[in-house]
């Protein structure tokens, strides 16, 4: 035991005296981390405003609308006058969006009353193409802006009593529609008259706000509340670090992994293998000192990452055991692609750049680059094939995730098996080369 | 102290080692002689355990296989490429190969000082390898194998690319090993280098052993006689009372006796009324034993 832990030490020392080892194994996981976390909002976890500009033509129907899209946290709005400014401004990336706000818009829920279905629509969004990640989410946004117009129609008798008399010429001018579906629209336009003069939950006052109309009963507020599903003690939002570190430790294991793969050929190409197999110890150890170096090191590039990032970034380790059971595990499954990595060439370039080959694709389908959730059905049932996705599922699971032993387990297991199948199939393959 | 018996090794459809047979007396310096491909390493790395042999056995201090980790202990490698991590200093070198040795302690200590010392590198013990010149990792490589104070030292190729100042050091260090009772076992195109450290030499050409004796026996057999070449001033007016050879102005005279073939040589030269530019006399060497044996140079 004793010569191995020599040998380790002695690779540990090698790692940290070559720079350009130290920058994959250490500067390279820890910039990645940096920089998708400050990409997906640093340490508030909120994203930045999404510019958007509204061009008005209702002639002063959209007002509201505007001044709704304007108090909407997720939207930085301005507006133009022309329709082509706003065009050119979304061509030009100056905006990911624009809406046009159409001569005919009515603000509130009766616009959907009375409709002729071919008439044109008052509203309309355009997305830049580049931006089609953001369309989702934007149209959200539009939509709840719109759902709020309902519901201060809703609190304003008079604006109620206006609209229902509106909808009511519409329907009389809508020759198109079924008389069946015209009674029963006209029915509820009835209904309504009756709720709002009988002073019942829709009464309010003229100048409702959304606190009174809540009060009154109709609010879209507190309808839909979003949760974090990140759960912690501390009851304080998640950092956007917390999610970008598991992965970027994964980069690290795969960096200490290179490094030892390609140091292994490097020992056989310069002969010091041949002085250590000539030394009075078994092959067994030389092995053994190489897997226990690479993971000392793959468990100390995690530790030091995730000291960074507690100290500088405050990331927040949800269960440090389980963190460490998972960093044992997801080390010694990458200590076991070390030593497949070794035998697969016979030069340092042909390891370092076949290691690129193999461990990329499976860094990409595994979720190292692309996160699983944005993966398509055929590219997340490959990822399954990759050891990154169990090794970030493990680490998550324990910084942020809050997932128990037993719902850890299968990580864990898949991760320790694939260790030892990558292990034996690099031991069996390193005896058939040097007997 | 090194037994090895028609050992075979082969690379696919290429025999490396074809039937190599000699032994190694303890205390004794034996080379391998032999242009590059000839099957010195892969001899050697069979002699040391690192590579099985198709063929053959080896067998190390009495009976013992160099399979064995205690066999091993016993022997000390310098391979030909530099077996040293560059990223070390010459100290941490020395005491990573002593260690895995099982060398602990003060006596650690005393055997990295005495490496650094026969390196000729006390002075940048600290230093690390990949700063040191092509001869400095070269005594550096030496010094590694022998730090742990082997029985059997292999040394194959050890001087090569290093300028004449460092060879010349690894020579008087090997010297000194062997004083100290090493045996010795070295491999080598270089025939002057195994005609200096060398009691036995086997001559190898083409994965097999073409001879094998001490370097004036081989000489005796194989290096034909020494040739005195004598360079005149003017070309002779007659070559009948002239021995040897004559090429323009060039005399050549191949003899056992040297020194009395130039005394006869001169009495002649004066009675002709010829005088000398130039004398040389070629003694029989290895090179002159490979040529022998095989038809061309150990350099070709």
């Amino acid at each position: 035991m004793r010569v191995v832990l020599i040998m380790a030490l002695k690779d540990l020392r090698l790692l940290v005296r070559d720079r350009m080892s130290l920058f994959w194994v250490l500067a390279f996981p820890l910039l990645l981390a940096l920089f998708f976390g400050s990409l997906f909002g640093g340490d508030s976890g909120e994203r930045a405003a999404m510019p958007v500009v509204v061009v008005d033509e209702s002639g002063g129907e959209g007002a509201r609308l505007v001044e709704r899209l304007r108090s909407s946290e997720g939207l930085e709005i301005d507006t133009v006058d022309a329709l082509d400014d706003a065009l050119e401004l979304v061509r030009r990336g100056k905006r990911i969006a624009f809406v046009h706000i159409r001569p005919g818009f009515t603000d509130g829920g009766f616009a959907m009353f009375g409709r002729d279905p071919k008439a044109s629509a008052t509203l309309a969004l355009g997305v830049d193409p580049a931006r089609t990640a953001e369309r989702g989410l934007l149209q959200g946004l539009v939509t709840q802006a719109l759902f709020s117009g309902m519901t201060e129609q809703f609190a304003d008798p008079s604006r109620m009593l206006a609209q229902t008399q509106q909808v009511r010429k519409d329907l009389d001018d809508a020759t198109e529609l079924e008389s069946k579906q015209r009674e029963r629209l006209l029915t509820l336009m009835d209904a309504l008259d009756g709720l709002n003069a009988a002073d019942g939950p829709l009464a309010g006052d003229r100048t409702s706000t959304d606190a009174e109309a809540s009060r009154s009963g109709f609010s879209l507020e507190g309808l839909l509340e979003a949760v974090d599903v990140t759960r912690d003690d501390s009851g304080q939002p998640r950092s956007a670090f917390d999610i970008t570190f598991p992965s970027s430790i994964v980069w690290g294991l795969m960096g200490c992994a290179t490094a030892f793969a390609t140091s292994m050929v490097h020992e056989r190409r310069a002969g010091t293998l041949l002085r250590l197999r000539v030394a009075p110890i078994a092959r067994a150890h030389v092995l053994a000192s190489k897997g226990l170096a690479c993971m000392l090191a793959g468990m100390g590039t995690s530790a030091l990452l995730l000291t960074f990032g507690v100290l500088a970034l405050g990331v927040r380790v949800g269960d440090p055991l389980l963190l460490l059971l998972a960093l044992v595990c997801a080390s010694a499954c990458f200590t076991g692609i070390m030593l497949v990595m070794s035998v697969i060439g016979r030069t340092e370039a042909a390891v370092s750049g076949g290691s690129w080959v193999v461990m990329m694709p499976l860094a990409m389908i595994g979720g190292g680059m692309i996160p699983l959730i944005a993966m398509p059905p055929w590219l997340l049932a490959a990822s399954h094939a990759s050891p990154f996705r169990w090794a970030i599922l493990a680490i998550e699971g324990a910084v942020w995730r809050d997932l128990s032993l037993t719902q850890m387990l299968p990580s864990l297991s898949i991760l320790l098996a694939l260790a030892v199948v990558l292990f034996g199939i690099g031991v069996a393959v390193m005896r058939r080369r040097d007997p | 102290m090194l037994d090895a018996l028609d050992l075979v090794k082969s690379y696919g459809s290429t025999q490396a080692v074809r039937g190599v047979s000699f032994s190694v007396e303890r205390g004794s310096a034996f080379a391998l002689l032999g242009p590059n491909g000839a099957g010195k390493s892969t001899t050697l790395h069979m002699l040391v355990g690192a590579l099985r042999p198709d063929g053959g056995t080896v067998r190390i201090d009495g009976d013992r296989d160099p399979a064995d980790p205690q066999t091993r202990s016993l022997i000390g490698i310098c391979p030909q490429d530099l077996a040293i991590y560059e990223e070390l200093t010459a100290a941490e070198n020395l005491a990573f190969f002593a260690e895995i040795q099982g060398l602990r302690g003060r006596k650690l200590a005393q055997r990295v000082d005495w490496g650094l010392q026969l390196a000729g590198l006390e002075a940048r013990r600290t230093d690390r390898a990949e700063a040191f010149s092509g001869g400095m990792k070269r005594r550096l490589n030496l010094a590694c194998a022998a730090v742990h104070e082997p029985k059997l030292l292999l040394c194959d190729e050890p001087t090569v690319g290093v300028d004449p100042q460092s060879r010349n050091h690894i020579f008087e260090s090997i010297e000194a090993l062997r004083a100290d009772g090493c045996t010795l076992l070295y491999t080598t195109h270089y025939m002057e280098e195994a005609e200096r450290l060398c009691d036995r030499v086997a001559i190898m050409d083409h994965g097999r052993v073409l001879a094998i004796d001490t370097v004036d026996a081989l000489i005796d057999a194989h290096g034909g006689q020494a040739v005195v070449e004598v360079e005149l001033a003017q070309a002779p007016a007659s070559t009948d009372d002239l021995p040897g050879t004559l090429e323009g102005t060039t005399l050549r005279v191949e003899t056992t006796e040297p020194l009395t073939a130039i005394e006869t040589l001169g009495e002649t030269l004066r009675r002709a009324n010829l005088s000398i530019c130039r004398l040389r006399v070629d003694r029989p060497d290895l090179e002159r034993v490979f040529l022998s044996l095989t038809g061309r140079s150990l350099r070709d």
